[in-house]
């Protein structure tokens, strides 16, 4: 018998980082979410504003909560299950404090409007290898950890780790391709399209591969142990992990659908994401009929309760998901609400249920004691739940109200609705339902972490556990071991069976898309953005108005009404990244451009209510004032040819004075209609509002091809054709 | 448009058929394998996280 230690203190750490980020990332939520009660809150100062602390906090609950609880799960479960302890402490506490750097630099970046764009992926290159390497660190620990363990058999649940680490590696990797411009910014290697296209391959399976797989794994784990009873079906647990992961990968083009990316791949997205219903039930069931006989369990144990509440959640996500991949309820529910009510009852109850579920369940075990308050931990598992329904009913309602206002025709076939405005300020009050539940679900999470501070407090940390276990035996050549059997005790040739599973997907749906790139029906008249229009786009992306605002109309009558000709392909070969958007909480704005003067914009920039009464559209009034970054264009220009933009060879040193005279034209024409000053603030043709005017006024004008966008400047560039 | 960017790229119709045959196929070998082997096959490998301190042995001598 061997005698060995599992290290409980890395379990601690990432217990205490899961509720720490936890809590703040469910604080930066309910501040957003005031936002849209009362727009100006926090307004005024640039790194508080919505567009910039949305993605803090999407980043903040996906990767700093439901990360670190994921890595929770992982060094507590995964030693015991291969009966030794982590292959290398060292390493561990690299993956811990690399982690927890990332999370910290996301702070200081996304708010100070430094981000790619992209939903989920917005942290800059420089902390995109920081994730790699720290991610390389955590697969090397546990892949050597499962080399070296005691047991024959991996378990179930590593397969779920092992899946996880090698998909979002792949994913991350994919996804992030992109062209540094300077030490913060960089340009996405792909453009349109593809980019859309590779960056939902990525969203979707960052919500499959990140928050699906490793917390199924951790169900697997956690709901034997809880119940004291094995898993209901060891031969489901098989179907449903090969059925999964092979299923999901090919799902994400249904984030897509009636965008201008082909019909085949979103017809092939809607497919799967419809078959994905079976394994994803066939796991939720396997979880639930585990407790066959203790359900009287449930009723007295909190572990119980979260992971129960958690398990059936995802049951309700994984029924919605497939629903909303097919194409005519999509029609209604995509851009609205209703996908953040979706998400919710996913991240609140799934992600946070089984989270929640396990901090109950280890720190009593590795602090030696029991849990301090029963009766607070049911306080805390009330507030969660309801608060989560709360949140999820409002978004519900009001995501297809408005969406169904949207769509409305009168008798005479105008718009019923034809002041977005209107539709929204319809829903205000589901909003402020949707902030009253996220506080309830905030404070049962504090009352959770004051008990678990508590329960920690009354015990001692049992830092070395011990434990003894057999050395696994050399094999008995003789006797034959069948094919799984034989690749569930070989964890490399059951890694690389899962890279091939995952990449069949990834191929088949990218490749195709990548040769379109030749093949796209070039509309000559679409051109690269002039010096000035590349600020401007950087300022729109900085200041995340992607996050509010679509750039792609769908082919419906009701959207070609209100916003003009429906978005084609070849109209974004230029955008890197693209910016077609997820969410409409203020209108599309792919044919913004021309729609407005100049002076409108300045006047909305700087305060919305004055040209949309009841806009919820926070005001932007930095940009009157802060000069826009000029010296950095020829850096810009060289990184975006690098990309595919054919910027003739040269131009990055014509580029300033094209800037310059771009924006005195528009100064001139702001000057002419009485607008060289606003509320007391000379204007110049520095200003960040100039870029971005510059900017809106071009996006989606091209297709008409009246104005080439080059005219006036100095350089007088002929650009070439896109033809290759 | 749609239709222009599928013709241009060979074969196009067969992606969407060959992708769920392929699934198809795995999925019925797992699915095979699995009931060929029985419930009982797997019993250990369900007890692994239940048995802290006992220790599974290797599979291959439960084999039917």
């Amino acid at each position: 018998m061997d005698t060995f230690h599992y290290d409980n203190r890395i379990v601690r750490n990432f217990g205490i980082a899961t509720l720490a980020w936890g809590i703040i990332g469910f604080v930066v939520g309910l501040i957003v979410a005031l936002k849209f009660i009362w727009p100006e809150f926090l307004g005024f100062i640039p790194e508080l504003s919505f567009g910039r602390l949305r993605p803090l906090h999407t980043n903040a609950v996906i990767f700093a909560f439901a990360g670190n609880a994921i890595f929770y799960g992982v060094y507590y479960s995964l030693p015991r299950l291969c009966k030794a302890p982590m292959w290398n402490d060292t390493l561990s506490k690299i993956h811990f404090w690399g982690w927890q750097a990332i999370i910290v630099s996301a702070v200081l970046t996304l708010p100070f409007g430094i981000t790619t764009s992209k939903e989920y992926a917005e942290l800059e290159w420089p902390i995109d290898i920081a994730i790699t390497l720290i991610w390389v660190a955590f697969g090397a620990n546990m892949i050597m950890t499962i080399l070296k363990r005691r047991e024959k058999h991996i378990y179930v649940a590593i397969w779920f780790y092992l899946a996880t680490f090698i998909t979002v590696a792949v994913l991350h990797v994919v996804n992030s391709f992109e062209m540094p411009a300077t030490f913060l910014k960089s340009y996405s290697l792909y453009a349109g399209v593809q980019d859309a296209l590779v960056q939902w391959w990525y969203g979707h399976n960052a919500v499959a591969f990140f928050l699906t797989t490793p917390f199924l794994g951790i169900m697997y784990y956690f709901i034997p142990k809880a119940a004291n009873r094995p898993i209901f079906s060891y031969r489901l647990s098989i179907v449903h992990f090969w059925a999964l992961i092979f299923i999901y990968i090919w799902a994400g083009p249904h984030h897509l659908l009636y965008t201008a990316l082909p019909g085949w791949a979103q017809a092939l997205g809607t497919v799967f994401s419809i078959m994905l219903i079976a394994p994803s039930w066939g796991g939720m069931l396997n979880g639930l009929l585990t407790l066959r006989g203790a359900w009287d369990r449930v009723r007295e144990d909190p572990v119980l309760k979260f992971l129960v509440v958690g398990v059936t959640a995802y049951g309700m996500v994984t029924f919605e998901g497939p629903m909303l991949s097919i194409a005519n309820v999509n029609a209604i529910a995509h851009y609205s609400d209703y996908i953040i009510g979706h998400v919710h009852n996913g991240a609140l109850l799934w992600n946070g249920g089984l989270a929640f579920g396990m901090l109950y369940y280890i720190t009593p075990r590795i602090y030696k004691t029991e849990i301090f308050s029963l009766k607070l931990a049911n306080m805390h598992f009330w507030f969660a739940t309801l608060g989560a329904i709360f949140y999820v009913i409002p978004m519900y309602w009001g995501g297809i109200t408005q969406s169904l206002m949207w769509k409305e025709f009168t008798s005479t076939g105008a718009l019923a609705y034809p002041n977005f405005l209107e539709t929204v300020n319809q829903i205000i009050p589901m909003y402020a339902l949707r902030a009253f539940g996220g506080t309830m679900f905030i404070i049962g999470a504090c009352i959770g972490a004051y008990n678990i501070w508590k329960t920690a407090a009354q015990g001692s940390l049992q830092a070395e556990e011990e434990a003894q276990a057999a050395p696994l035996l050399p094999e008995k050549t003789k006797e034959k071991v069948y094919w799984h059997r034989w690749l569930e005790a070989r964890p490399v040739q059951f890694s690389a069976w899962i890279l091939v599973a995952i990449l069949i997907g990834g191929i088949v749906e990218y490749v195709p898309t990548a040769l379109i790139d030749s093949n796209i029906p070039t509309i000559s008249s679409v051109k690269p953005y002039t010096p000035l229009e590349v600020v401007g786009r950087d300022i729109y992306i900085s200041e995340g108005c992607n996050n509010c605002h679509s750039q792609m109309i769908r082919p419906f009558r009701s959207e070609t009404e209100r916003y003009g000709e429906y978005s084609k392909a070849g109209e974004f070969v230029y955008d890197h990244p693209f910016l077609w958007g997820s969410k409409r909480t203020g209108p599309d704005l792919h044919r913004i451009g021309g729609k407005y003067p100049n002076s409108w914009h300045l006047r909305h920039m700087y305060d919305p209510y004055s040209t949309s009464p009841g806009s919820i559209m926070p005001a932007y009034p930095w940009m009157h004032k802060k000069d826009m970054s000029k010296s950095d264009i020829a850096n810009k220009i060289n990184a975006l040819r690098t990309v595919g933009v054919p910027y003739p060879e040269g131009y990055e040193d014509q580029a300033l004075a094209d800037l310059e005279t771009q924006a005195n034209m528009i100064m001139d024409d702001l000057s002419s209609n009485g607008f060289a000053e606003i509320d007391g603030i000379q204007l110049t043709s520095d200003k960040q509002v100039i870029a971005l005017i510059a900017y809106l006024q071009r996006v989606g004008i091209d297709i008409k091809g009246d104005r080439d966008p080059f005219e006036g400047l100095p350089s007088k560039v002929q650009l070439t054709e896109n033809q290759d | 448009m749609y239709k222009e960017v599928l013709r241009s790229i060979e074969g196009i119709g067969l992606f969407p058929s060959v992708s769920l045959i392929l699934f198809l196929t795995l999925f019925t070998v797992v699915l095979i394998y699995v009931i060929r082997k029985g419930k009982k096959h797997f019993d250990n490998a369900a007890q692994i996280p239940l048995d802290d301190n006992k220790v599974f042995t290797n599979t291959a001598t439960n084999e039917v």
